[in-house]
């Protein structure tokens, strides 16, 4: 088929196939509205999480006068440990330094004391996605047990509510790019169903004058795609500056109209072949 | 070289037997009628040759390839060297008598199409209707657009149903002449009519005659 003569054929489609093209337009306007705002907010509650992932940690106090081969045996036992992102020691000095920053008006407390009565600690940074509550209560508990340890204080507790808001988010997209697909395909499927039925005449004549299927099909893509296309890059579109304002990935916006335009292609043709066979 | 091949053929459509154990065979360049009253199953064995339909029974070559047993991809290869004139016309309404005509060689994606299309509608003397939609045409301007559609790309096998039944007798010898002057330049020419005028036109047109779904070879 020539080129003039399939875009003809395109235009012809959009002359008497108007409105079902217009349907699948504003469906995916709809749904592409819809999975934008789901992507988007997966990839928000994702950076946030993330952001805030170096506020899980445990504070590990140990107790005065701990000999060093003790403590490089526990630092790499930490290190090791799956739950544990990355350790950081601070020995009297730092602790001393990190508490007069945090309590400018009382940083002459320390110098009512002999010496500097702050002990020695880590800062234990968690794994938020391999960690929960419960196990965090029960590696807290585990390295409460060495006589060294003075102290176990978790902190940034949020984190797991956070993560857990991450995967319902997570769920919630993965169900909706299906019900995407199923919304999408059953509304293509009816339409091109509606203009198959107008083409009927056309489809006929073609096959007995021996039209291959990919030249029936190609001007129904075409015109599926387009419609399909805009709609979804509209609402990609309206959704552009929210996405740069919450700073999510603005390639992201790609994924609804990519998925219309393979939805749509794949049901043009299934509709299609069911109607030449 | 056999271009149609028929051995037993049976055929049937809704329950209903509408061709018995018709057996002929069609050699390249021969010019055919087929004869016989109205439902006589005529327009059935020409759905037959076009592989519209596919026989019940029987054995059937059309170029050489088994109509039972064609592939997509060759079906279409056979198409492409078949030149039909529907009973019905099948012409599409919402095109003008151009766009209609160069469908074909739009399928075979062809470069000549407006020289060809208009050769072909000025040989039919319907070079005036061109951008004429065909639902504004009279019957017979309509079935001289069909006739022009099945011409336009020099078959090997012109099919015809009726190719001359809304059309004034007058110009029916036109017709019939450049049927046979595609005969003579190796066209096979099979043509499905009631209308004996037309037949003894051509002398040397093998008939056959069909009553009731059998065949007669006169």
């Amino acid at each position: 088929m020539r080129v003039g003569f399939f875009f003809g054929e395109v235009k012809r489609l959009y002359h008497d196939a108007f409105a079902s093209l217009v349907f699948i337009g504003i469906t995916a306007i709809f749904m592409s509205v819809l999975l934008n705002l789901v992507i988007g907010g997966y990839v928000y509650v994702g950076n946030v999480t993330r952001r805030n992932s170096t506020y899980l940690k445990a504070r590990v106090y140990l107790k005065e006068g701990t000999p060093q081969p003790i403590k490089n045996v526990f630092s790499l036992m930490l290190r090791y440990n799956p739950y544990v992102d990355s350790i950081k020691f601070i020995d009297k000095k730092k602790a001393k330094t990190e508490f007069e920053n945090n309590f400018p008006k009382f940083g002459d407390l320390i110098k009512l004391f002999e010496s500097n009565p702050l002990p020695e600690n880590y800062e234990v940074y968690l794994n938020y996605r391999l960690l929960n509550a419960k196990k965090l209560n029960e590696l807290t508990k585990d390295i409460q047990r060495f006589d060294f340890v003075d102290e176990v204080y978790p902190q940034g507790l949020f984190v797991f509510k956070l993560y857990a808001l991450e995967k319902v988010v997570y769920f919630i997209l993965v169900s909706f790019i299906i019900i995407f697909f199923f919304i999408l395909s059953m509304i293509t499927r009816g339409s091109i169903k509606s203009s198959v039925e107008k083409k009927k005449d056309l489809i006929k004549v073609y096959w007995l004058l021996g039209g291959n299927t990919e030249d029936l099909i190609g001007p129904f893509q075409v015109a599926g795609v387009v419609a399909g296309f805009i709609g979804s890059i509209l609402s990609s579109l309206i959704f552009y500056l929210v996405f740069k304002f919450f700073m999510i990935p603005t390639w992201m916006l790609l994924i609804s109209p990519i998925l219309t335009v393979f939805i749509v292609i794949i049901v043009i043709r299934e509709v299609i072949e069911l109607s030449i066979n | 070289m056999k271009e149609i091949l028929l051995e037993h053929v049976y055929f049937e459509k809704n329950g209903r037997t509408i061709l018995e154990d018709i057996s002929f065979e069609v050699e390249t360049a021969k010019f055919i009628f087929l004869v016989g009253p109205t439902g006589a199953g005529k327009s059935s064995l020409l759905k037959l040759i076009y592989i519209e339909e596919y026989p019940t029974r029987g054995n059937m070559k059309v170029m050489g390839y088994d109509t039972r047993k064609i592939n997509k991809k060759t079906l279409l290869v056979v198409r492409k060297n078949l030149g039909i004139v529907f009973q019905e016309l099948n012409l599409l309404n919402d095109r003008t008598a151009y766009d209609n005509v160069a469908l074909p060689l739009e399928i075979d994606r062809r470069h000549d199409v407006g020289k060809k299309v208009h050769d072909t509608l000025r040989r039919l003397g319907i070079l005036h209707k061109a951008s004429s939609y065909v639902y504004s045409l009279s019957r017979g301007e309509q079935q001289k657009i069909a006739i022009a559609r099945a011409i336009v790309r020099g078959p090997k096998i012109l099919i015809a149903d009726e190719p001359t039944a809304h059309i004034y007798k007058s110009e029916k010898e036109g017709i019939i002449k450049m049927f046979m002057e595609l005969n003579a330049q190796g066209t096979t020419c099979i043509i499905a009519t009631h209308d004996n005028y037309i037949v003894d036109m051509v002398p040397y047109a093998t008939v056959i005659h069909i009553e009731d779904g059998r065949v007669n070879l006169l």
